[in-house]
């Protein structure tokens, strides 16, 4: 089977600064998404680039090294008619549901433009096919013609971005912290939604956020982010429950459970930094080794390598003698 | 009641003001009734809009126009005697009580240093305020013991990372060993491990002082892992208090219920449903219990006349007409 | 037809928008009343008769008499009327602000939605063309280039010339809102929405734009009406036409203070502090207006 999706080494340096000193938000980052209808978890802490990677790949931000191909195609070269072929196949929802509208325009003109610029439907059946979408988000359209975003709870905003992403009928949705804003007990119903589109509909999604609840939830793949790589990449099932990466392990024993039960363990002491200065940017190594438990001095010489081990692929040193 | 009460909650009425001409409010915490126990860690719940920073506000008595208290105590026993801190004044609060008796550590608190002031100089200002000797030594140990080294007392804030700001905050927060530490979502901005570590830090500065910790956060997770009674607040009402492994196991509140079944956990995949609807807006809250429009068992009784707050079992409350015996 | 229903929309928006702003801010109203009365003092310029450029039409240096509209304000050292030339020079005055803001303003919001929109080395090119502008001091460069082009100096070209000094500053500031704009994620979702950078530009940014604009071009009337007088005083503005700056250089000229000729002199400077009053009130105004934290 083809890919979806295909990033190859893709690396987004950030430069600040007279002097041009860079830093990589993304660090020669490589997935494939096959052509399934399947949602991919890219998961990482606030400066691990996952929402670097997500503008990246949506064509918002051009790598400076390695290249994303959307059904073969080279995203960042598409010219003309084929961007908006690529803008009817891919679309996004991002994190804070009142940053995505214009607070001076109704939220009904996004979902007009959308409709007839990309979806290509007809002016005169723009209402009608809007308030069907509307209605596969539990709205409808006259819930939402004539109101301004702040007239709209932050649930129900969101899911009129949702609708709004729906409507060119994309192959592919990237939604970058869609619910981290939302009510804990609202979430469920969005990530179920997620879920739904893709059963019924087919649609692959690229669910980014640093919630690994949610994201066990519904995800069948998970990358694990850290510092601009990926470190851990594979079945839900098998990285977050048999976590292999150092990171993934810490990750995952950090996690406060709404299981009382589970107190005891997790109030086992941890030690934190003391000291000012922490040179995690440094060039050679592995970007965790300062941090890691299990170091050895080839962690932090030689930047460790991408290494399969079963159905998942383990940016670690600890696994480089295990070749299944 | 025979247990030590170190909060005393009674009727506590506040409202934010919107505009005092045409007297629209919003009614932001409803006839609270709770009790803080000595040497306990209770949590306080609830999602947006809930009322739970309004209320952590005025347990500590940081009561600003436009939000007033209409109605209500809040008693704090202190060493030297009980205070109404609704009755005292500003001032009387800020001598009496603030830092010695009870701690307020604020949401986004790594954001509350003076950027042009060493950390040094922040532990000297709190320790001459209060007229305590400024010993720097015994700050510089204090903060060994809670794994920060000597050389941060040097530092301005913004040279930290976020982490260690926080850490700081809650060291100034303790310095005095204030009986009472309120920490109102004490992790939000930061990431999952290190919130690990600072909960565990204000778990263990208890601990140790044997003082008494109400965590306010959203973060029911949070909930279950450090405190030891949880009380769940809705629009502005406590709705549910008891110990946090009965509450979690069997939530008697619809909206407990509703909220702690929604939680994904991992390793189960199977389907959750969350709550239909939203919060309602407090400036014009639904009468009789203000969760009716939104609960799957709604009786008429509750459309119309707001429940009581009342103990069903020992040490467990619920505000409920499912749960009133006729 | 359609046409005809796009200005009713628009002139009942305009109206809207203006009825806002004056009923949120009493700084507006202020200044906008002031400034239209002196506007209205100008409007009497219509009727102004054939003779006012006459020297010696009157007899010199005649106080002021409430016989006719010629001699209401009195007579000048050049016998000529005070308020005739008083309702010209306001006008004119404004007149040369007007082009200068319509250029300046203009062409600063221009090339700062340019700059600010685009980015990489359009952006650079024009912050560096921007930045040698800011730099190169204003007044000095108003003189000379007013002292070198006099034979020639018409208002309309006076008003450019001013133009040139004043409008790096709109440019900044308006690339700055657009760069901080842009990274909104609405404009993301804009751009997936399929709206093309004009459209962007437009629907999105502009009205975030508009009211720095107004504010701009306000500030540009007072810059230029200050500037122009500036340069009268020192001699270098069209002293063949009746400018406020102008009225105050033929007075100092013929020391008309010392000389007690308080009729001559007294109006143009209360017409410039009023005109200056007014239209820092009305920018006042609508900042408070665009930015509801500095309301009182």
């Amino acid at each position: 089977m083809s890919n979806l999706l295909e990033l190859r080494g893709v690396t987004k340096i950030f430069r600040y600064g007279l002097f041009g000193f860079g830093f990589k938000a993304v660090d020669g980052v490589s997935l494939a998404l096959e052509d399934k209808p399947l949602i991919l978890t890219i998961a990482g802490e606030s400066g691990s680039g996952k929402t670097t990677l997500a503008r990246i790949i949506l064509g918002f931000h051009v790598p400076d090294s390695g290249e994303v191909l959307y059904k073969g195609r080279n995203v960042h070269r598409l010219q003309g008619d084929d961007v908006k072929w690529f803008r009817r196949e891919v679309q996004a929802v991002f994190q804070d549901p009142y940053s995505s509208f214009n607070p001076l325009r109704k939220v009904y003109s996004y979902l007009h433009e959308t409709a007839v610029n990309i979806a290509s439907v007809d002016k005169r059946e723009a209402d009608g096919y809007i308030d069907t979408v509307l209605k596969a988000v539990g709205l409808s359209l006259d819930k939402v013609i004539n109101k301004y975003p702040h007239e709209f709870s932050g649930g129900e905003l969101q899911r009129v971005a949702i609708a709004r992403a729906l409507l060119t009928r994309p192959r592919l949705i990237i939604a970058d912290e869609p619910v981290s804003m939302l009510d804990a007990s609202l979430r469920i119903n969005i990530v179920n939604m997620f879920k739904e589109f893709k059963e019924r509909y087919g649609i692959a999604f690229i669910y980014i956020t640093h919630d690994l609840s949610t994201a066990y939830y519904i995800s069948d793949e998970i990358a694990i982010m850290y510092r601009g790589s990926v470190v851990e990449h594979g079945p839900v099932e098998k990285v977050l429950i048999e976590p292999l990466h150092p990171y993934t392990q810490t990750l995952m024993e950090s996690i406060p459970m709404p299981e009382p039960k589970a107190r005891e363990r997790w109030l086992k002491k941890i030690k934190l930094s003391g000291v000012i200065e922490e040179k995690e940017f440094i060039a050679g190594g592995c970007k965790y080794a300062s941090r890691c438990p299990y170091a050895s001095k080839k962690c932090f010489e030689k930047p460790p390598q991408d290494i399969a081990v079963g159905d998942r692929v383990v940016k670690c040193w600890l696994y480089s003698e295990q070749k299944t | 009641m025979g247990e030590d009460v170190v909060i005393d909650v009674r009727g506590l009425d506040a409202v934010y003001d919107v505009d005092v001409e045409s007297g629209v409010y919003v009614h932001a915490v409803d006839d609270v009734n709770l009790q803080v126990r000595r040497g306990e860690v209770l949590g306080i719940a609830g999602e947006s809009g809930c009322g739970k920073s309004t209320l952590a506000r005025v347990l500590y008595g940081f009561v600003n126009p436009p939000l007033r208290v209409r109605r209500g105590s809040v008693v704090i026993s202190a060493d030297d005697g009980k205070y109404d801190v609704v009755s005292l004044s500003l001032d009387e609060r800020r001598a009496r009580l603030w830092w010695k008796v009870i701690s307020y550590i604020p949401q986004n608190a790594m954001n509350v240093l003076n950027p042009v002031e060493r950390i040094r100089d922040h532990f000297i200002e709190v320790l001459k305020y209060h007229s305590s000797k400024a010993d720097v030594e015994e700050v510089a140990r204090y903060l060994e013991g809670i794994g920060l080294k000597k050389e941060v007392l040097n530092a301005y804030p913004h040279q930290l990372s976020g982490g260690m700001r926080q850490r700081i905050v809650i060291a100034l927060a303790l310095l005095l060993n204030p009986r009472i530490v309120i920490a109102d979502e004490p992790t939000t901005a930061v990431d999952v491990v290190l919130q690990r570590g600072i909960l565990q830090l204000l778990v263990e500065f208890q601990k140790r002082l044997n003082n008494t910790l109400v965590v306010i956060t959203h973060d029911m997770g949070v909930h279950a892992m450090i405190t030891n009674r949880v009380a769940v607040m809705y629009a502005g009402n406590v709705v549910e208090v008891g110990e946090t492994s009965a509450v979690f196991e069997k939530p008697l509140h619809p909206y407990t219920q509703g909220l702690i079944n929604s939680l994904p956990r991992i390793g189960d995949k199977s389907t959750r449903v969350g709550l239909a609807g939203s919060p309602p807006d407090l400036r014009n809250p639904p009468p009789g219990c203000r969760f009716h429009p939104r609960c799957p068992f709604a009786m008429d009784i509750c459309r119309r006349e707001k429940p009581p707050f009342i103990e069903v079992e020992k040490s467990r409350f619920v505000a409920c007409w499912l749960h009133v015996k006729r | 037809m359609a046409a005809l229903s796009r200005t009713r929309i628009a002139t009942s928006t305009i109206t809207g928008a203006f009825s806002r702003v004056w009923r949120t801010s009493r700084k507006f109203r202020i200044g906008f009343t002031i400034f239209v009365a002196l506007l209205c003092l100008g409007a009497f310029s219509i009727a102004t008769p054939s003779y006012y450029k006459n020297w010696y039409y009157f007899r010199k240096d005649t106080p002021p008499q409430l016989t006719s509209l010629d001699f209401l304000l009195g007579i000048t050292t050049n016998g000529r009327s005070v308020f005739w030339i008083l309702v010209n020079a306001i006008i004119n005055s404004l007149a040369i602000a007007a082009v200068t803001t319509l250029i300046a303003a203009h062409l600063g919001l221009f090339i700062g939605m340019v700059a600010g929109i685009r980015g990489g080395w359009v952006d650079k090119v024009l912050m560096f063309v921007t930045d040698t502008f800011v730099t190169i001091p204003g007044f000095p460069l108003l003189y000379v280039m007013s002292m070198v082009l006099r034979p020639m100096l018409t208002m309309p070209l006076l008003g450019l010339l001013i133009s040139l000094t004043s409008w790096p500053w709109p440019a900044r500031q308006v690339r700055a809102i657009v760069l901080s704009l842009r990274e909104r994620d609405y404009i993301t979702v804009a751009r997936l929405s399929g709206m093309g950078t004009g459209k962007i530009l437009a629907s999105e940014i502009f009205p975030h734009l508009l009211g720095w604009h107004l504010i701009n071009s306000t500030n540009t009337v007072l810059y230029s009406i200050g500037s122009e007088a500036g340069l009268a005083i020192l001699g270098l503005s069209i002293l063949q036409e009746d400018t406020l700056g102008t009225m105050i250089y033929w007075c100092q000229h013929y020391g008309a203070l010392y000389r007690g000729i308080w009729w001559w002199i007294a109006p143009p400077i209360i017409a410039l502090i009023l005109l200056f009053i007014s239209l820092y009130l009305i920018s006042a105004g609508l900042q408070e207006y665009f930015n509801p934290r500095l309301r009182g």
